[in-house]
């Protein structure tokens, strides 16, 4: 397949575009520069074959609806196919008139080649031919690599299948490393397991765990009873020993009670009542005693408290005068910065006054001008200082221009006198290619005559007097004469055919005849027709003598002579002899039989055989004749000219070359006069120039043109100066027009500015001659002596206002003075601090007796109060007198009878009661009868014995706790899930990995394996006519430097290639330079593109700036290569570099290359 | 009388999740019990649907299964049911016979398991029902046990308790054969089925049921498992309910990526379909089986990137929720069709080579002694028939399709 055109429309950055390639040859140059859609052409080639791809960045510009690429493809079967593509998921592919157009159409021509083999095979850029070579030097000429490499980019697969090895010793092997993900697995699994087997608690153990344990708890139980037996023994005689003692001291008390028995009943609480009264009157009184003797303390305080009332009546004045001090205090110490900041002040006004010449006593407020006038004079000045800058500026420029000018002038004058004010009006481009052309026209005309002469001579040698007289003769094609001797030559090879035949069966039927002779010569042949022959012969005489034996009158019998008799016996005898014999010899005869039936047969088939061929044979002849009769009918003039259909075909195709070479002529002869048509006014051009320029005249044409162009280009150089000055001049006489405008302004300016400065001078104070410069600095000075002022002004106000303050404090204090019994000090403020400090002791003196006379009220009402009840306890111990029939003095005796007493009835109820808690709350009586009047000591040796028996059973208990705790821990410890199920989700986890790792690694090594093998039967079945291949474009493409390629063997036993120089000399790829590794790398490329195409429908190989990085030689070269490729299928080579477009020009000249420009 | 009752089947306690790796730390936890959490929510359904009978048609247990907490973990929960007054009526099915400990469990009074010798029927009157059953006595029984079952009481809700393949199910072995007009013929108003681990409503009329397995166990038992809960009312079935009490659900998941460009767009739409996955198992956690088919361009690399894309999924589905699992991911796609034809390329005759290679035993011979080899380091228990068996039948056709990817990868 080949393209013959490419249209791209609304495609990338090109809004329509249409390549026409040649039909041959087969390489195409198609240059141009970057930019100028290039690469656009060449994805258009993809998209085109292969669809547009959905994210293709290509509608960018223009969107996608509009894109088309079309394109003329011319097939290997010599037919065509005009093709349009457009963006879309579905029936993309039209015709030429729009009509999809089934995809198959172009599946059919690319076969299962897809796009990504396409680019991969079928195209080829500088980088990836570097790196193809790189990595040919990488792989040290691997013949697999090489391969792949050249026959399709897939040089990474080496590097993927060598990973992949990589990838399956990290998954699995036989032997055992910790870092392999299957034995990680497997570690995990196996210590999972372990959990698992040792976490499982089986029945077995789970039920001897259970009874250890149930045996254990009743055990527990059992000594548990004997325990609590023994504790109840222990309580009951500890209770005795308990409460023994205290019945036998509640019968001591019970005792002591009949003492009492003459004290008069008198109430429970009467002790009591008595030492409460007696203690209340007691209390009462010291309390009386207390309050008389505070009354009389605060009495004499009060007495000794006396404020000085002065000072109390003076308080509103001392407080103001303290106030004041604090003010004047604060005035004090702010005086000496006040002071300070005017002397800066003062000092800052100094440049002021220097400035408008005033002494330094001088009031300067009082001078100031207004803050307008100061502002305008700055304004004024600063415009002046401007504007007589830009004066100085343009007179200066004036001179500048004015200089330029008369320069440029004399030297246009200059050019005017010598002419080149005028462009030369022939140019370079006029004798472009006219010495190539002049050249090309003149070998045309020496191929045309040379050709001629040819053509003449094989006129002459064919008989023909003129080219006409050849034309006119009228002669089959060769084909029709091919055809025609084909036909008789088919009629000849059947006719010779046919008399080999007849001879054959001739041949044959001879044999069998002589067969035939053979076999009846050993007597009459038994065959079945024989036996039938002398059957049928016996059963008829046999029948005939019957007939007469047995006829009803027997009249026959009778009349026949007895010789006849004997004659019919001897008859019928012989030929029942006949025919039996014939039947017996028939199976010892067999095979004669066969043989001879055999051969009878033969003779029979070869006679018929022989008939028909012969009759075949004479219509052969007649076929024969009857064609070179209408042969000579149909083609009479070249019959009688050359009979023989041989040399007729040669003559014919002669004949048909001598024309084209004919017409060759004509059209090389045509062109020839054409060109010369053409570059006869551009020589007429050349003559004009050299007059003009007075050029010497020269022979050579290629000097002539290159003498005019030189002084053309001077000619048109110093014009184009001449021009430029022109420009300038023009330029520069406006500017001159410019400056002057300009003075005009400014000199007005300075006019309207005059007017306004007079005036504006004497505001300020200074003369109306007085410099913008100077002027401006006073009035920056003035303006800047206003904020001094006002601030020197505001402190001195401060300093007064302190003068004031210390003056009125003074005045308060004298004014206070004469009223106080103390000095006072000089100083007004000190003296306010003193009178302060007075005032607020003399406050302090009287709020304290304030306070005391108070208290002694209240102290008053407290001593009332105690004498009323001082009283009320006086009659309450005379009431108790009374009850117990006694005087105040003998209450205290009484009281103390009834409460000894109370005490011992208190003591016996108090014992009964302890007695019943001792006795855990058995009754008195009960605990007596338990006690039973025993000994104590004889109780406590019981209890002795009780705890002995206890501590041994506490041991025991303690033992059969422990025994039980243990087994039921074991049980728990059995019975808790113990992590078994999280052990056995961990074994599945471990064999899920196990398994997934061992998927991957089955899948890795057979993929490895897979590929592996796929490239090494690969390699074997493309490498004997790749290399053949290679090595001659190898050769061609080093210019002979190299003869081929070679194979061996290197040092760990790979197939590698290697160069072969000319002189036997073998170099390896590892010392090849960059570019011949290059050119090797291409050739096997090539040399497998060529063995694709031979397979299958050529496709275009597409080199993308191919051969950027070569020098001009290997260039050469490599087109060379290209070339050859083009004799296979079409190469289209897109370069933007000009030299290697004019590197395939004399492929170009020798058409086998044809260059398109973009 | 009304009332209703559970029909459980297949329970398979402890028994553990298989083919399901590491995810997180919490991995264990959250799978270790999921049979024990389902058979809580079993017991939680009992009785807050104030069940009165919960009928289990066998294997309880695992048959290999020894750890005996495993009985005490059920005896635990039949008490629990007792307390709520619930019966339980349960045969042994074929791993129950073949389990050491489920014959010698000592089981709460409300708990009845019937003989293994010959078919047994409870009769409770309180819920007019009679139960008929026979226990598995070995783990293989060949016969139709269900014939001697023995007729139906009249007056009373007649259950046949089964443990059978019926008239058999993929998968499962041929234990205790029967046929569904046998049953259906026998009288009994209620067939409640075990052994077949799918749900399966095989006759309405009279019911007979499959209610599945109660927890699946692997990526073969997808979908949601559970019980049937079954309402009768005057002796009659008015109502049965699948209820799925599993706590993590097995989904198979197919993603046609036909559509799909380029693999930017490739993750959004396997995450929305774990997304929809994940809802549809209803907060539970879930195990996924996640196969990416249809033709596509993206071929070569999502099979020579699978570990990675796997890891990328995996991450995906831990920022949708903390309990989805990976089981596997299958990369099924394959690559667009090239047109028939002689391709003369070296990628070409190396294709055609591979498929070659592939196609004939030559693979296989290469295959062979890497099996042995595997063999002999895999362990008893890491279910090594079954790897050796996948790798076997799949091992070939896997490796054609890398080295068909990565060819197509190396041309780039």
């Amino acid at each position: 397949m080949r393209f013959l055109s490419l249209t791209l429309e609304k495609y990338g950055l090109i809004d329509s575009r249409t390549l026409s390639f040649p039909e041959s040859p087969g390489l195409v140059v198609i240059h141009g520069p970057n930019e100028a859609g290039k690469s656009t052409s060449l994805e258009a080639i993809s998209d085109f074959l292969y669809g547009l791809p959905a994210n293709t960045a290509r509608g960018g510009v223009f969107g996608y609806d509009g894109i088309r690429l079309s394109a003329t493809l011319a097939l290997a079967d010599g037919t065509s196919l005009s093709l349009k593509r457009r963006k879309g998921r579905i029936r993309t592919l039209t015709d030429a008139d729009g009509e999809a157009v089934d995809e198959a159409v172009l599946t059919r021509i690319l076969g299962s080649t897809d796009r990504l083999r396409f680019q991969s095979l079928f195209g080829l850029d500088h980088l990836s031919l570097r790196s193809g070579g790189e990595h040919l030097l990488a792989a040290d000429g691997d013949i697999g690599r090489l391969i792949l490499e050249a026959g399709g980019g897939l040089r990474s697969l080496v590097e993927i299948i060598d990973g992949l090895g990589v990838q399956a010793s990290g998954l699995f092997d036989t032997r055992k490393k910790a870092d392999r993900l299957f034995y990680i697995g497997l570690t995990a699994f196996e210590a999972a397991d372990r959990a698992v087997k040792d976490g499982v608690m089986t029945r077995e153990a789970f039920e001897q765990a259970r009874k250890h344990q149930k045996d254990a708890q009743d055990r527990v139980a059992e000594l548990r009873l004997e325990q609590q037996r023994l504790r109840q023994e222990t309580l009951h005689l500890e209770r005795l020993v308990r409460v023994v003692p205290s019945i036998q001291e509640l019968d001591g008390v019970a005792a002591e009670l009949t003492a009492f028995a003459g004290l008069r009943p008198l109430g429970e609480d009467f002790a009591g009542a008595c030492e409460a009264a007696l203690k209340a009157l007691t209390l009462a009184e010291e309390g009386l005693a207390e309050a008389e003797a505070r009354s009389r303390t605060v009495q004499a305080k009060i007495d000794a408290i006396v404020p000085p009332q002065a000072l109390l009546d003076a308080e509103a004045a001392i407080r103001d005068a303290g106030e004041k001090a604090v003010h004047v205090g604060k005035a004090r110490a702010d005086r000496a910065n006040r002071e300070a900041e005017l002397a800066e002040l003062d000092r800052k006004l100094e440049a002021v006054r220097a400035a408008v010449g005033l002494g330094p006593d001088a009031e300067l407020a009082a001078l100031a001008p207004p803050p307008d006038a100061i502002a305008l004079a700055q304004k004024l000045a600063s415009q002046g200082i401007e504007r007589r800058g830009k004066i100085a500026g343009l007179a200066e420029e004036r001179a500048r221009v004015n200089e330029r000018l008369e320069a440029i002038g004399e030297r246009q004058e200059k050019r005017r006198a010598a002419g080149t004010h005028e462009p030369f009006g022939i140019g370079e481009a006029d004798f472009a290619d006219l010495a190539r052309l002049t050249a090309s026209v003149e070998t045309r005309d020496r191929q045309a005559a040379k050709l001629k002469s040819e053509i003449e001579a094989k006129l002459g040698l064919q008989g023909f007097k003129s080219i006409d007289e050849l034309a006119a003769w009228s002669c089959p094609g060769a084909a029709v004469i091919q055809a025609e001797i084909d036909r008789r030559n088919a009629i000849e090879i059947e006719r010779i055919r046919i008399l080999d035949r007849i001879a054959t069966e001739t041949e044959k039927h001879g044999n069998a005849a002589a067969e035939i002779l053979r076999l009846a010569a050993g007597g009459e042949v038994p065959s079945a027709l024989a036996i039938g022959q002398a059957r049928a012969a016996r059963d008829r005489i046999w029948n005939e003598i019957k007939s007469r034996y047995l006829s009803p009158d027997g009249a026959g019998i009778a009349a026949r002579p007895l010789p006849d008799r004997l004659a019919d016996a001897d008859q019928k005898q012989a030929h029942t002899k006949l025919a039996d014999g014939l039947a017996d010899r028939k199976s010892s005869e067999a095979d004669r039989v066969a043989a001879l039936d055999l051969a009878q047969r033969q003779k029979s088939a070869a006679a018929t055989a022989q008939g028909a061929l012969t009759e075949q044979r004479t219509g052969l002849d007649g076929q024969l004749t009857a064609a070179i009769e209408a042969w000579r009918l149909a083609w009479p003039e070249a019959t009688l000219r050359v009979p023989d259909l041989g040399r007729l075909k040669t003559l014919s195709e002669e004949r048909i070359a001598l024309l084209a070479q004919h017409a060759g002529w004509q059209a090389l002869a045509d062109e020839a006069e054409t060109q010369k048509a053409e570059i006869a006014p551009r020589l007429a051009a050349l003559s004009q120039a050299e007059a003009r320029l007075d050029l010497p005249s020269t022979p050579s044409l290629a000097e002539r043109i290159a003498a005019a162009i030189k002084g053309i280009k001077l000619h048109d150089d110093a014009y184009a100066d001449y021009r430029q000055d022109e420009i300038a001049l023009d330029d520069l006489r406006l500017r001159t027009l410019g400056i002057g405008k300009a003075q005009d302004e400014l000199a007005g300016a300075e006019q309207a500015w005059l007017a306004q400065w007079e005036p504006a001078m004497r505001a300020l104070g200074l003369g109306e001659t007085a410099a913008p410069e100077s002027a401006n600095e006073i009035a920056t000075q003035w303006a800047a002596a206003a904020g001094l002022l006002v601030s020197f002004q505001n402190i001195r106000k401060r300093l007064s206002r302190m003068d004031e303050d210390e003056d009125a404090l003074l005045a308060l204090v004298r004014s206070i003075a004469p009223t106080l019994d103390f000095p006072l000090p000089e100083d007004a403020a000190a003296a306010a601090r003193m009178l302060m400090d007075r005032l607020e002791d003399a406050r302090k003196a009287q709020i304290g007796r304030e306070s005391l006379i108070l208290q002694r009220r209240e102290l008053a009402a407290e001593g009332a109060e105690k004498k009323r009840r001082a009283d009320e306890a006086a009659a309450a111990v005379e009431a108790l007198c009374a009850e117990g029939a006694c005087e105040r003095p003998a209450l205290i005796q009484l009281a103390a009878r009834c409460r000894e007493r109370s005490a011992v009835t208190a003591r016996l109820a108090a014992i009964g009661e302890e007695i019943v808690k001792l006795g855990d709350g058995l009754s008195v009586e009960r605990l007596r009868e338990d006690w039973g009047n025993r000994d104590l000591v004889e109780i406590k040796a019981g209890l002795l014995q009780l705890a002995s028996e206890g501590i041994e059973l506490d041991g025991r208990i303690e033992a059969a706790l422990a025994e039980r705790d243990n087994h039921t821990r074991e049980l728990a410890e059995l019975s808790a899930s113990a992590g078994v199920n999280a052990a056995v989700a961990e074994r599945e986890r471990a064999t899920a990995e196990m398994h997934g790792v061992l998927e991957r690694y089955i899948e890795t090594v057979l993929a490895e394996d897979l590929l592996r093998a796929a490239m090494d039967r690969v390699r074997e079945q493309r490498k004997d006519p790749l290399i053949i291949r290679a090595g001659a474009l190898f050769a061609a493409a080093t210019a002979g430097a190299f003869a081929g390629v070679e194979t061996d063997i290197d040092d760990k036993g790979n197939p590698v290639v290697a160069g072969r120089r000319a002189n036997g000399e073998r170099v390896p790829v590892a010392i090849m330079s960059d570019g011949v590794r290059d050119q090797l790398f291409l050739s096997f490329r090539i040399a497998s593109i060529e063995q694709y195409c031979r397979a299958a429908e050529p496709l275009p190989f597409i080199a993308d700036d191919l051969l950027v990085h070569f020098d001009d030689d290997r260039g050469v070269a490599a087109l060379e290569l290209l070339a050859e490729l083009g004799r296979t299928t079409q190469v289209l080579a897109f370069t933007h570099h000009r030299h290697l477009r004019d590197d395939a020009l004399p492929l170009a000249e020798q058409n086998r290359a044809a260059i398109i420009d973009l | 009388m009304r009332f209703r009752f559970i029909h459980a089947a297949d329970l398979h306690l402890d028994s553990p999740l298989l083919g399901l790796t590491r995810k997180s730390e919490n991995y264990a936890q959250r799978i270790d019990d999921a049979s024990r959490r389902a058979f809580d929510n079993l017991v939680g359904l009992a009785i807050e649907e104030e069940c009165r009978l919960v009928v289990i048609a066998g294997d309880v247990f695992d048959g290999q299964w020894r750890d005996y907490r495993t009985g005490q973990f059920f005896a635990d929960r039949m008490r629990q049911l007792r307390e709520a007054g619930i019966r339980v009526v349960m045969i042994a099915g074929n791993h129950d016979a073949e389990n050491r400990f489920a014959s010698r469990l000592e089981l709460s009074s409300n708990v009845t398991v019937l003989s293994s010798k010959r078919p047994e029927t409870v009769r409770l009157d309180e819920i007019e029902t009679a139960i008929h059953g026979q226990s598995f006595p070995q783990r293989d029984v060949a016969a139709n046990i269900a014939l001697d079952y023995p007729s139906p009481i009249p007056g009373l809700f007649n259950i046949g308790l089964l443990h059978t393949s019926c008239t058999g199910r993929e998968g499962h072995a041929g234990y205790a054969p029967c046929t569904v007009e046998q049953l259906a013929n026998h009288g009994y108003q209620y067939w409640a089925l075990g052994h077949v681990h799918a749900r399966e409503v095989v006759s309405a009329a009279p019911h007979i049921v499959f209610p599945g397995n109660l927890q699946g166990r692997s990526v073969r038992e997808t979908g949601a498992k559970g019980v049937t809960l079954v309402t009768v009312e005057a002796g009659a079935v008015t109502a049965i309910d699948h209820r799925p009490l599993d706590v993590i659900r097995w989904a198979v998941e197919e993603l046609d990526v036909s559509a799909i460009e380029d693999r930017t767009g490739l993750l959004p739409a396997i995450r929305s379909r774990i997304e929809a996955a994940y809802t549809a198992a209803d907060g539970r956690g879930l195990a996924l089986r996640l196969k990416l088919t249809g033709t596509t361009p993206l071929h070569a690399g999502l099979v020579t990137e699978s570990p990675e894309l796997r890891e990328e999924i995996e991450t995906l589905a831990a920022g949708i929720a903390d309990g989805i699992w990976l089981e596997k991911l299958e990369i099924g796609t394959s690559p667009p069709a090239l047109a028939t034809g002689i391709d003369p390329t070296i990628a070409g005759n190396l294709q055609e080579t591979i498929d070659g290679l592939a196609a004939g035993e030559w693979l296989r011979e290469r295959l062979a002694p890497r099996l042995a080899e595997i063999r002999t380091k895999l362990p008893a228990g890491a279910r090594a028939d079954e790897i050796l068996a996948r790798l076997e039948a799949e091992g070939p056709a896997r490796a054609r399709i890398l080295a068909q990817a990565l060819l197509q990868i190396g041309q780039r």
